[in-house]
């Protein structure tokens, strides 16, 4: 469920929302992100992401978001509002942890890399490891 | 960077993590990016819960700083006296636009800022506390 990311304007580099509603996958996604040079911005539901899609001034070039959120939208109700509003903007639909872990992946691979970024599969098990001992609280 | 550098087992940025709690995302997002600049490590919460979530994995916290008004089950003060229970080791600072100082002053607190507040004296006082 990709987008193609290409659309983003050549020069500056995009800066990328993530739209997640599990804050421990948030910020472990948006701090992989970071590491591998791009600027992120966060969000923890679609009614977020549209007050900082509005805003004029973030350069966002990539919207990186989960499916299955609580609020007025999910993810693809998020998708539709880009497409209308924001037609220039990439969108990366990430429905499972395996998925976003691996989009993050691809976006490093493709976009600034100040550092060499971690691998994909490390992401997703230190998401798994964290989210783990939630349940066990 | 600390919360990859910390998930991945080397040493955190010692000391300069800040978890910032706040709901309105634009305030959130200018505060955080200052802070940022500063050189600080900064997570974000949009909740009380969120916040505590964060907490309870386990991530390393220096210092939390929180807004008092959030929706969900805890406001910024009872995150606050959920933090000296339950994390006695990280600082928490307060910052509202509602809150009355002599409100502020029953709690224990280590700082508090009534909001609107310049960021320079807010940046003065977290450097003082994480050196």
């Amino acid at each position: 469920m990709t987008a193609d990311t290409s659309t983003v304007a050549p020069g500056k580099p995009p800066s990328v929302l993530v739209v997640e509603d599990e804050v421990l996958v948030r910020l472990v996604i948006a701090e992989y992100l970071r590491l591998c040079g791009y600027r992120v911005l966060e969000a923890a539901n679609a009614d977020e992401a549209v007050l900082v899609l509005k805003h004029p001034d973030f350069g966002i070039g990539v919207v990186f978001t989960d499916v299955d959120m609580p609020g007025s939208m999910d993810g693809f109700g998020l998708a539709r509002w880009v497409r209308r509003h924001r037609p220039g903007l990439a969108v990366v639909l990430a429905g499972t942890l395996a998925r976003a872990a691996e989009a993050a992946g691809e976006l490093c691979q493709e976009g600034p890399a100040m550092a060499k970024p971690y691998e994909p599969q490390a992401v997703a098990d230190r998401i798994r490891r964290l989210l783990a001992t939630q349940d066990l609280s | 960077m600390s919360i990859e550098a910390a998930a991945l087992g080397r040493d955190p940025a010692p000391g300069r993590t800040v978890l910032l709690v706040e709901d309105e995302v634009l305030v959130r997002i200018a505060l955080a990016d200052e802070l940022r600049d500063m050189g600080l490590a900064v997570l974000e919460a949009s909740t009380a819960d969120e916040a505590l979530r964060i907490l309870q994995a386990a991530v390393p916290i220096d210092l939390v700083l929180t807004d008092v008004h959030m929706p969900g089950s805890l406001d910024g003060l009872g995150l606050a006296a959920r933090l000296r229970a339950d994390h006695p080791g990280v600082k928490v600072v307060v910052a509202s636009g509602h809150l009355p100082a002599d409100v502020a002053a029953r709690h224990d607190l280590d700082g508090f800022f009534e909001k609107p507040f310049a960021f320079a004296t807010l940046a003065r006082q977290l450097r003082d506390m994480l050196g």
